[in-house]
């Protein structure tokens, strides 16, 4: 019996689909399954329901109204002499804080039986949120579960809207350990026309910032350990960037994105003491 | 026109979003291809009110796809990644190691075709519609991308 290409390719779809099957393992919660990539998550999207909607637009509207007085964001002296301070150093106040995590959460969540958009199995596997201020106008939120880590890019507006400007997320172990002093890594992110990077550093590394070959805005914002890049390109964007910061024994290092994806995670010494997030649910 | 608002996920629309997998795989592999499909509903839950007059939804949602899929590609490689083939007990005549490297040497046009076809039995007509390209073109590249196949594989059926 002989088979023809046709053959082959036939039965080969049925591998596509298998291994289609296979990445959507995280969304039924089997958080010690290997999978290759968050974004299988993803896959199975289920559009957010009215409920959903609605909620959302309700949060929207709340926030809208209490940033109208203008007094919820503290922006505070540059000054990037220790690793919690970045060149554009801003705090949020705990309400913000958790206004920009419902935010995320609404985005990103499956709640309870209502259908819900991508990116995360259900909130109840999130262990520990991290807010990241970049700028007033500019804020990064880490979920974290154990076997993943997912991330929103959120700009707010000055009458207080909130827009999501990126989602993204990727499966990694241990993402609430803690690195060792110098370790550092990328958790995922991407560089179009707008360049959104998060990861993770040790408490040895300070300045953290990004070279980014015809990139403008860039801004580093900082939090507990874990860290965004913002900013805009503009033209051509044939190289990737690179992030640059001081190890603790004062040395200049650099490394390209790819580089750093690559860093094994080894370097995960502890878990993080209760202080490490700002928010923990 | 597809209701995205609907307090459950219809069937209409679960049918679209697997399509739509199943043509980005076709097109950006295994490792992206799911990627750009969640990024493209999204945005159609986003951008439902420009989807209302539209008559081919899911060819219009594979052009945001291509769109989105830059940034995507950019951040997990160009090359479109296809799983091994399991070896199946006995080895029979129907392993072909080569091919998911064979598809990934395709071009993007002629792996979407022939992925959609052969692979998944989509119709001539249906992959048409989805790449807004008439429908000689369709049967142009499966010819051509079969005949680079068989090349490639060394097999000459």
């Amino acid at each position: 019996m002989s088979f023809t290409l046709e053959d082959r390719l036939a039965a080969y779809g049925r591998t596509l689909d298998a291994a289609v099957q296979e990445r959507s393992i995280v969304e039924n919660g089997d958080a010690n399954t290997e999978v290759t990539s968050l974004e299988s998550v993803r896959r199975n999207n289920r559009l957010p329901a009215l409920a959903v909607a609605a909620a959302l637009l309700a949060v929207v509207g709340f926030l809208a109204v209490r940033m109208s007085d203008g007094t919820k964001v503290e922006e505070l002296a540059t000054n990037a002499t220790t690793t919690e301070l970045a060149p554009h150093q801003v705090r949020f106040d705990p309400q913000m804080q958790q206004d920009l995590i419902n935010f995320c959460t609404f985005l990103t969540t499956t709640p309870g039986e209502q259908s819900g958009s991508p990116f995360l199995p259900n909130e109840a596997v999130v262990q520990q949120y991290v807010v990241i201020p970049i700028a007033s106008h500019r804020s990064g939120v880490l979920a974290l579960a154990p076997d993943y880590v997912r991330h929103c890019d959120i700009a707010i507006a000055e009458d207080g809207q909130l827009e999501m400007l990126n989602r993204s997320g990727s499966v990694e172990t241990r993402t609430l350990d803690r690195l060792e002093p110098d370790g550092i890594r990328v958790f995922g992110g991407s560089w179009g026309d707008e360049i959104s990077i998060y990861g993770q550093f040790g408490t040895g590394i300070s300045n953290i910032s990004a070279d980014v070959p015809f990139g403008s805005d860039t801004m580093v914002g900082i939090s507990s350990g874990y860290f965004q890049i913002t900013g805009a390109l503009a033209g051509n964007v044939g190289d990737e960037p690179s992030l640059k910061w001081t190890s603790s024994d004062g040395s200049e290092r650099t490394a390209t994105i790819t580089d750093l994806n690559s860093i094994s995670t080894d370097t995960v010494v502890e878990r993080p003491d209760s202080d490490g997030a700002i928010v923990s649910d | 026109m597809i209701e995205f608002l609907d307090a459950a996920p219809s069937a209409e629309l679960e049918q679209l979003r697997a399509r739509l997998n199943r043509a980005f795989v076709a097109r950006y592999g295994i490792d992206v291809g799911p990627d750009v499909t969640s990024e493209v509903m999204t945005w159609a839950f986003e951008h439902q009110a420009e989807l209302a007059g539209i008559d081919n939804v899911a060819g219009y949602l594979f052009r945001v796809g291509q769109s989105k899929s830059r940034r995507l590609l950019r951040w997990k490689g160009e090359r479109a990644a296809f799983p091994p083939e399991p070896r199946p007990a006995g080895t029979g005549p129907s392993f072909e190691p080569g091919l998911p490297d064979a598809l990934s040497a395709l071009s993007e046009e002629q792996r979407t075709a022939i992925v959609l076809v052969h692979c998944f039995q989509w119709t001539y007509h249906e992959v048409a519609e989805l790449l807004d390209v008439p429908l000689h073109t369709v049967r142009n590249l499966i010819h051509r991308g079969m005949k680079e196949l068989r090349n490639e594989l060394g097999v000459a059926r």
